[in-house]
């Protein structure tokens, strides 16, 4: 499918004049079957204006809460529990499934300190991955592109390094050296849109004609539009969503990157968004309706995902740029705030809480909560796991040391670790007998057989490595059942190359007790037990 | 190119200066001559070239503010009225450098007024709960034919206005007060509001600023009309601190927002008439940015302009939508001194600017991002399309919107409070070939499944030029009517080219045959340049 793209962007090529000349970016050339493995992808959906944290997981046990909302609070009667302080606005009933499924962490009380209650200063900050006395003018998305590909801005890799629909470039792709990704409107007509326009065999003739720094800004937007007019476009025909979507922008938005996802398009980031957060007035049904579009939206794209086969590869990340204030004002609405929960959602996702819930009884000097978790180590988790980014790396991109929270499992096309070795072991660990993948031990052992290796600690909570053999490349699926042989999930489904495989899972929101991880693999199946305590 | 050309193709530049027009060929042209002539007066003053390298990442050197004194040619003319006019015609421009700068610049400072795009800008807004279901869906679809007029109507304003700067500052008051029309849905209140900012286009800031705290759009769209003593709304004090007057970061505290608010109590609107409520109004005592008293609206504008942050922040923002995109802070604090040594008069301090020996560095030519009203409405104007066919009103203003719409710049509903982030924020993968697209059409008069016919008559427009029959002229004139400025010499010889399609020069004539084709298929490649994206 890849190959045929770029005979496609060839044939474009052909038809328009070159797409490369001395001045404009040059595309990279996948080598032939190279670049079929599907990567991660990270889809960053943003809820602007600021979105009322204690009306979307509301904390309907506390009394405080009830009593600084007389007119706005969710009634406790209406709310979907998720734990004994966190519960779901009804209009999040949608996301239900997903929570079940294990596939939905909460993540409570995210900002930073100082927060900054400007929409502009707020989104910015939250944008470049700064802190609230920094003022930096790139995103922190596109610091990590930059890094990733070494070779932007002169050479652009063969798939756009993000994509955002609309018309308007975001700062989270503003890079130092330009922007990181493309803006398209609709892919399917992307093509036609810009072969319309192409200049290039004027700019063949221009070969290497100066300008000066503006200008040759302008030409490289240029130049990236021709570069994927043929690539975004093939994608979207190659690609189809297997489900409806709810009618409206960001069911447009997530139905168009599941379908570009489909078509294997090669790009880990896309940017969507969703408006209007900012409830200054008449809040309860304006932020009932914009919850139900979210959720509806957002269930329906990863039911697509499943359908394609396509679950285990994108994750979902909302951002905003602050909650709002505890005390509802007097328009029934609530004013700019601080902490609020984020949502991290995806089959690769470790569901669950994050963090403890709003202490809605020590407030700020303003009324607002206290900040429970750094947005920036949101980010630096999901890089450093999710995408497998160096550490050295990540903490590149958010100015600073952070990262470390276990809310998403390695994509299996990563590069995988050899032997962590801040990681000697676990004191905890009961024992795997004779367990040749002993940390510093150069020597690769001889794999002959599948089988399980490991799983760390044993006993222990939902976080588990789990270490298994493939002696040859092969399809290898890893379940987790209990013990009547409910099968509660799917860790792995991926074909994976021969060797010692290590990852690092979470099983989800399970009670105490045993349970059972099977993987299948070669037609043979192993099976190891786990108990959760 | 000439030995001054500083880098290597390819590599980024580290200087933004323009290639030397020394380096050019052409040099028969006399504007040129004349330019080579400003260039040596000025360096021999010690004034042009003098600043070195300044880098668009750098940042810019400061300048100082002393008054340019070189020579008006054509390159000064265009960057004067591209900078100041919405899409300024060949004529326009000819006529300035006759002129001169001073009394280009008298002409510029003069206002014109319009006509109000109908009556119902004065109709009262219906008591919306007194209407049945019914009632309430014809009086959006009235709604929804009045904003869609509202827009086209501006645009007609600026494409067929005179040559000054009411329309531009309009646009910048509209990009400083961003109130949308999405959220304020009374079209009623959103002309208000523009007249407001026309009439005081070239006036007072302060005079402005106690005109929008009551101005009916912005009570709707900052919540101003729920804000009362017993529960005061911030929305407003908020962006009036941070967006308005000081900016954010400049030294005011959320007390400092909290106190505001209280004093703008009791201001409220039906959105075409506004009033003081005085039983909503907190007449209690407000500590703001440490002046006590028992502060009303026009108390805090008062605090507000004796902020320096005020001024520089202003100062700053009229840097940036008329000079260029990075300005050294000495430039903007210098503006900003003036502007409150003229007690906030934009007119004197922007006249300042314009004819200042900064805004006329070479250096500054195509240093900003046309913006979308200068692709959609400034290539109607400066191409001389004769819009607007009568009849197909409803069409024009829907086609209109579309474009604003895909260029992100839909006049009456900025993406935000903070306007438009501007310069090279407008262009992306997806603006830049809608933007060519919307520029081919002009040329063909042919339009996506839109009956309109306007187009570019190429011929009347080169007509306008120099000399129609010498394709040097046709060629310097298009550059300096969509480029600003001469291309670069690859650039100007592929245009050569495109013009004469073989052909030698002295075989081209305006009564070609063939004259209107070439002439399409040469404004075709020009518009399809990168170099026409900047002015």
């Amino acid at each position: 499918m890849r190959r045929r793209r770029f005979l496609q962007l060839g044939g474009f090529a052909l038809a328009g004049g070159l797409v490369r000349t001395p001045w404009l970016p040059t595309v990279a050339r996948a080598v032939e079957g190279e670049g079929a493995e599907r990567g991660p992808i990270l889809v960053v959906l943003v809820l602007q204006g600021g979105n009322d944290g204690l009306n979307t997981v509301v904390p309907y046990r506390d009394a405080v809460y009830y009593h600084h909302r007389p007119n706005l609070a969710v009634p406790r009667a209406d709310v979907l529990p998720l734990t004994d302080d966190a519960s779901f606005h009804p209009s999040l009933s949608p996301l239900m499934d997903l929570w079940d499924d294990g596939d939905l962490a909460v993540l409570q009380g995210v900002g930073y300190p100082n927060m900054n209650l400007s929409h502009f200063r707020g989104s910015d900050i939250v944008w470049s991955a700064s802190g609230s006395d920094q003022s930096v003018s790139s995103g922190w998305l596109a610091r990590w592109l930059e890094g990733r590909y070494l070779g932007f801005p002169e050479t652009l890799p063969t798939d756009p390094m993000a994509l955002q629909q609309g018309f308007a470039a975001a700062l989270p792709l503003q890079g130092d050296l330009g922007v990181t990704g493309v803006v398209v409107d609709n892919p399917a007509s992307f093509q036609a849109l810009v072969g319309r326009t192409f200049t290039g065999e004027f700019e063949d003739a221009l070969g290497d004609d100066p300008g000066d720094e503006l200008l040759r800004r302008v030409r490289e937007i240029d130049a990236a539009s021709f570069a994927y007019a043929a690539v975004v476009q093939s994608a979207a025909e190659a690609g189809s969503n297997r489900v409806l979507y709810p009618r409206g922008h960001i069911g447009d938005q997530l139905a168009t990157i599941a379908r570009l996802v489909d078509g294997d398009l090669g790009t880990p980031v896309y940017l969507a968004s969703l408006g209007s957060f900012d409830t200054h007035a008449a809040q309860p049904f304006a932020h009932r309706d914009l919850l139900a579009s979210f959720a509806n939206a957002v269930s329906t794209f990863f039911r697509d995902l499943v359908a394609m086969g396509r679950a285990d590869d994108v994750v979902l990340l909302t951002v905003s740029e602050f909650g709002r204030r505890v005390h509802e004002n007097a328009s029934a609405g609530t004013d700019h705030g601080t902490a609020a929960p984020w949502f991290a959602i995806g089959r690769p996702v470790i569901g669950g809480v994050y963090g403890s819930a709003p202490n809605l009884e020590t407030l700020d000097s303003a009324g607002n909560l206290l900040v429970g978790m750094d947005y920036r180590d949101v980010y630096a988790s999901l890089l450093g796991t999710w995408f497998g980014t160096s550490s050295a790396e990540v903490d590149r991109v958010p100015f600073g040391s952070y990262g470390g929270m276990p809310i998403v499992t390695a994509h299996p096309s990563n590069p995988t670790d050899p032997g962590d070795p801040g990681d000697p072991g676990d004191p905890g660990d009961p024992g795997d007998p004779g367990d040749p993948n002993d940390p510093g031990d150069p020597v690769p052992p001889q794999i002959t057989r599948v089988g399980i290796q490991s799983v760390k600690p044993n006993p222990g909570g939902s976080l588990r490595t789990i270490v298994f053999d493939l002696p040859t490349p092969m399809h290898a699926r890893v379940d987790l059942y209990d013990p009547r042989g409910r099968r509660l999930r799917t860790l792995l489904d991926a074909s994976l190359p021969a060797g010692r495989h290590e990852r690092f899972w979470g099983l989800g929101d399970l009670a105490d007790g045993l349970y059972f991880l099977r993987l299948e693999a070669g037609g043979e199946t192993r099976t190891r037990k786990i108990v959760v305590r | 190119m000439g030995p001054t050309q500083p880098h290597a193709s390819g590599l980024p530049s580290p200087s933004v200066h323009r290639p030397s027009l020394g380096g050019r060929s052409g040099l028969g042209r006399p504007w040129v001559t004349l330019l080579l002539i400003a260039l040596l007066v000025g360096l021999s003053a010690g004034k042009a070239a003098a600043d070195g390298s300044p880098g668009v990442a750098a940042g810019w050197v400061p300048h100082g503010w002393s008054p340019y004194t070189g020579a008006f040619g054509p390159e000064e003319a265009a960057h004067l009225l591209r900078r100041t006019v919405i899409g300024p015609r060949f004529s326009e421009i000819r006529e300035a450098e006759a002129a001169g700068l001073e009394s280009t610049l008298d002409r510029l400072f003069g206002r014109h007024e319009v006509d109000a795009p109908g009556d119902w800008v004065a109709e009262p807004f219906p008591d919306w709960w007194s209407l049945t279901p019914a009632q309430r869906d014809s009086v959006r679809q009235v709604m929804a034919g009045r904003q869609r007029v509202l827009r086209l109507w501006w645009c007609e304003n600026i494409a067929t206005g005179p040559l000054d700067l009411t329309e531009t500052m309009t646009l910048f008051w509209h990009d400083h007060f961003a109130t949308a029309m999405r959220d304020v849905q009374i079209p009623q209140s959103m002309y208000i509001q523009h007249a407001l900012f026309r009439k005081h286009a070239l006036g007072n800031f302060r005079a402005m600023l106690n005109a929008i705290v009551r101005d009916p759009a912005m009570l709707i769209w900052l919540d101003g009309r729920s804000n009362i003593a017993s529960d005061p709304n911030e929305n407003f004090a908020r962006e009036l601190f941070e967006l308005f007057t000081m900016g954010e970061g400049s030294g005011y505290t959320q007390e400092d927002v909290s106190e505001a608010a209280r004093a703008f109590t009791g201001w409220t609107t039906d959105g075409v008439d506004a009033w003081f409520a005085s039983w909503a109004h907190d007449d209690g005592v407000k500590t703001i940015l440490g002046e006590t008293g028992n502060f009303g609206a026009a108390d805090v504008v008062d605090i507000l302009l004796r902020q320096p942050a005020t001024s520089v922040l202003l100062a700053g923002k009229l840097y940036r939508w008329f000079l260029g995109s990075d300005p050294a802070p000495e430039d903007v604090a210098a503006l900003a001194a003036e502007l409150r040594a003229e007690d906030y008069e934009i007119a004197p301090v922007l006249r300042m600017l314009l004819s200042s020996d900064a805004f006329f560095d070479p250096a500054y030519r195509g240093s900003l991002v046309k913006s979308g009203a200068d692709i959609y409405a400034g290539a109607v104007r400066a191409f001389e399309v004769e819009n607007f066919e009568p009849g197909t009103y409803d069409i024009q203003a829907r086609f209109v919107l579309a474009e604003m719409d895909e260029f992100g710049h839909v006049l009456f509903d900025p993406p935000d409070v903070a306007g438009w982030p501007g310069h090279l924020h407008w262009l992306n993968t997806q603006t830049l070939p809608k933007r060519k697209l919307y520029l081919d059409a002009l040329l063909s008069g042919r339009y996506e499944r839109t009956p309109l016919s306007m187009g570019i008559k190429v011929l009347e427009v080169a007509d306008h030029f120099r000399d129609p029959n010498d394709p040097e002229q046709i060629v310097d004139d298009l550059s300096l009517l969509w480029f600003g400025q001469a291309p670069t010499d690859l650039v100007r010889q592929t245009m050569l080219e495109t013009l004469l399609q073989g052909a030698e020069p002295y075989d081209w004539s305006i009564d070609l045959p063939d004259a209107r084709k070439r002439l399409e298929d040469l404004f075709r490649f020009v518009v399809r340049l990168p170099e026409g994206q900047l002015k």
